[in-house]
């Protein structure tokens, strides 16, 4: 039962470590989805109410023109509320308004380490599985996508190897004549989890299921369909989810959009991208340049056993090999096909490290150790190998790769690249003092988006606004250039006074006095104005 | 038998509690709240999975993701029905646990319908 600790272990050393964006400053932060996110949950958690519409403040329309989400899906939710419930949950019982939502992100990111364990150790025994998991707690792709604030992408893809796991023991037990269909219910609520917190990451389970059940069915010849079974889980699969398809997949929504726009890359690229391993995908999508570079994910030390552990499954080929390699294949797909990854593989490259550092690790501590054991050494010997090895793959990983990605979640967000406290504070006096359905004119002019901490494209100037407005649960509006649609403005000069001092507010200033004329100052603490509009 | 429960048991309140004293230590009386409800999220999941032929580390794993399918989901619909998420979210939970205990209480005196199952083993 040293697993029950193994687990336990790896989700302690990733709370420390997920939770470093936030264990000092402990204001919001993220790109524009994660303040979509966090309110969602928060909304429901503040009203202690579930939402079916969207609110005004996300939903809003300014003279009849609407520029919030519910465009997306006429007016309600657009994701299954799952997700975002549980956030309200955990902030109903967890006493604060923040930081139990951002534990939560942390804590359901993290899990691909865990999930993965289970898989890993199941096929390749207890030390690859533990290393995998703790090479995973630094998967830079996980992390980058978790501060971006993509939470239930992170959360969705780390159900996949559960998936994978549970068809796998049940078509195990198939092989074994005792047939245990618990393992295809568990993956049937495993799969209705994924569609309910992302639906994209569905593929990534079903895929390498599809293409290993093939390769199982002609090497076992043994057919698996059992009636019963599947029709108890087709039943099991409706119940649980029929009342939600219209969240993504209603009159439309993005995902239907998305869905109709997915093309195969291989009319636009031709055949040269299948002897490239991340095909036609370019490095756009995502803003931070590292998240394109192997050399931070992998270290070179390193490559030489993916090749060995790559090269060991395809010579062995065992259904636990076989399986890996589906998943490694199944990647490939992903990559080179983009009508399987709904044209967002620069999403899908995330999953690249949840199967190659497992395979690192069976490289060097079963496959090394095996293939110098044709020599003839003795069983000590291989042992020992077995563990120097270990110890090697993980000193290489802690002095190569742990560091840039401990530094990426320490170093997240900084100062006023998220919300400030006086933001916070400027955010929970709107919530507290403005009507449910005030638009609220949030000024911007050049000299607030040219602060340097702005310059990089990340995080926006538009991430903060979203953020207060999510904060203050109030509609703003920070598009038009027409203020007299607006109830009330606010105008932050807290940034600039952070970064430019006195002179920067006053210069600000100047261009912000034509808007005052006939607006009565309602709140004024620390360079944050808000103001009611005359109407 | 009693022994092996005993240390299994033994192994998992341990890692809950190494776990909860984390979040205490890094997030105060807020962390522990988190784990505690995340817990008790789970434990529903935890119980009915425990009906079943699992190992401990499945049965733990997988009780967290089978929440957000079974739980979160009645969650939602129903707080339309109570008009509030913490009631709905409670009872849900008590009643769940009173049933998949009544369940596990069965299972394990071998009765009602784990007593079938019991005795065509010993056939």
């Amino acid at each position: 039962m040293k697993d029950a600790l193994a687990i336990f272990l790896l989700m302690a050393i990733s709370a420390f470590v997920w939770t470093l964006p936030f264990q000092q400053n402990q204001y919001p932060y993220g790109d524009v989805d994660s303040s979509t996110h966090f309110t969602l949950g928060d909304y429901m958690g503040q009203n202690d109410k579930p939402i079916y519409l969207l609110p005004y403040y996300i939903n809003g329309t300014i003279k009849g023109v609407t520029n919030g989400y519910g465009i997306l899906n006429g007016g309600k939710l657009w994701y299954p509320p799952q997700y975002h419930i549980t956030e309200a949950i955990i902030q109903l019982f967890s006493g604060a308004r923040v930081v139990p939502i951002f534990l939560f992100f942390a804590f359901a990111g993290s899990l691909i380490a865990v999930t993965t364990y289970l898989l890993i150790r199941y096929l390749y025994g207890f030390l690859p599985a533990l290393i995998s998991g703790f090479f995973l707690i630094f998967s830079l792709r996980d992390i980058m996508w978790f501060l971006a604030g993509q939470h239930p992408q992170v959360l969705s893809f780390a159900i996949a190897p559960l998936v994978i796991y549970s068809i796998y023991r049940y078509l195990e037990s198939f092989k074994e004549k005792n047939p245990k269909q618990i393992y295809l219910y568990t993956a049937i609520l495993l799969i209705a989890a994924q569609f309910f917190i992302h639906p994209q990451a569905i593929i990534v389970s079903v895929l390498p299921l599809a293409i290993f059940s093939l390769i199982f069915i002609v090497k076992e010849k043994i057919i698996f369909i059992n009636i019963k079974h599947i029709t108890i889980a087709i039943i099991l699969l409706l119940i649980l989810t029929v009342s939600f398809l219209q969240f993504p997949l209603g009159k439309s929504s993005v995902y239907s959009a998305g869905l109709g726009k997915a093309e195969d890359a291989r009319s636009s690229y031709g055949l040269g991208i299948f002897f490239s391993w991340y095909g036609a995908l370019q490095p756009v999508g995502f803003h931070n340049p590292e998240y394109w570079s192997s050399a931070k994910i992998y270290s070179i030390l390193l490559i030489p056993f993916i090749i060995f552990g790559a090269v060991y499954l395809i010579l062995r080929r065992k259904n636990q090999d076989l399986l890996l390699l589906s998943m490694l294949l199944s990647f490939y797909l992903l990559m080179h096909f983009s009508i399987l990854s709904f044209s967002r593989a620069e999403r899908l490259i995330e999953i690249e490290a949840h199967i190659i550092y497992p395979l690192i690790v069976i490289g060097a501590i079963i496959a090394v150790p095996n293939i110098i054991s044709l020599f003839k050494i003795s069983k000590e010997i291989k042992f020992m190998l077995k563990y120097a090895l270990a110890l090697l793959i993980v000193l290489i990983f802690i002095f190569t790769i742990v560091g840039n990605s401990y530094n990426t979640l320490k170093n997240a967000y900084p100062d006023i690249a998220r919300i400030t406290q006086s933001q916070y504070e400027a955010s929970e006096w709107m919530r507290s003092n403005l009507p449910n359905n005030a638009d609220v004119y949030m000024f911007r002019n050049d000299f607030t988006t040219a602060l340097p901490i702005f310059q990089n494209n990340f995080p926006t100037f538009y991430t903060k606004k979203k953020w207060i407005q999510v904060l203050s649960l109030r509609h703003m509006d920070w598009s038009s250039q027409d203020v007299t649609n607006s109830t009330h403005m606010i105008l932050d000069l807290s940034d600039i006074y952070a970064v430019y001092g006195q002179q920067g507010v006053i210069e600000a200033q100047k261009e912000t006095d034509m808007y005052m004329q006939n607006a009565t100052v309602l709140y004024d603490k620390n360079y944050i104005k808000v103001y009611k509009l005359a109407q | 038998m009693p022994n092996n429960n005993f240390s299994k048991n033994w192994q998992i309140i341990l890692g809950s509690v190494v776990l909860l004293l984390v979040y205490t230590f890094l997030f105060k009386f807020t962390g522990a709240r988190f784990i505690l409800t995340l817990s008790i999220f789970a434990l529903p999941s935890y119980l009915m999975l425990n009906l079943f032929d699992l190992e401990d580390i499945e049965k733990i794993i997988f009780s967290f993701f089978i929440s957000i399918s079974i739980i979160s989901s009645s969650v939602y619909w129903l707080s339309f029905l109570t008009n509030s998420i913490r009631l709905t979210f409670l009872s849900i939970v008590i009643f769940l646990t009173a049933i998949a205990l009544i369940f596990n209480i069965l299972k394990n005196k071998k009765l009602f319908l784990f007593e079938e199952k019991h005795k065509s083993k010993e056939d």
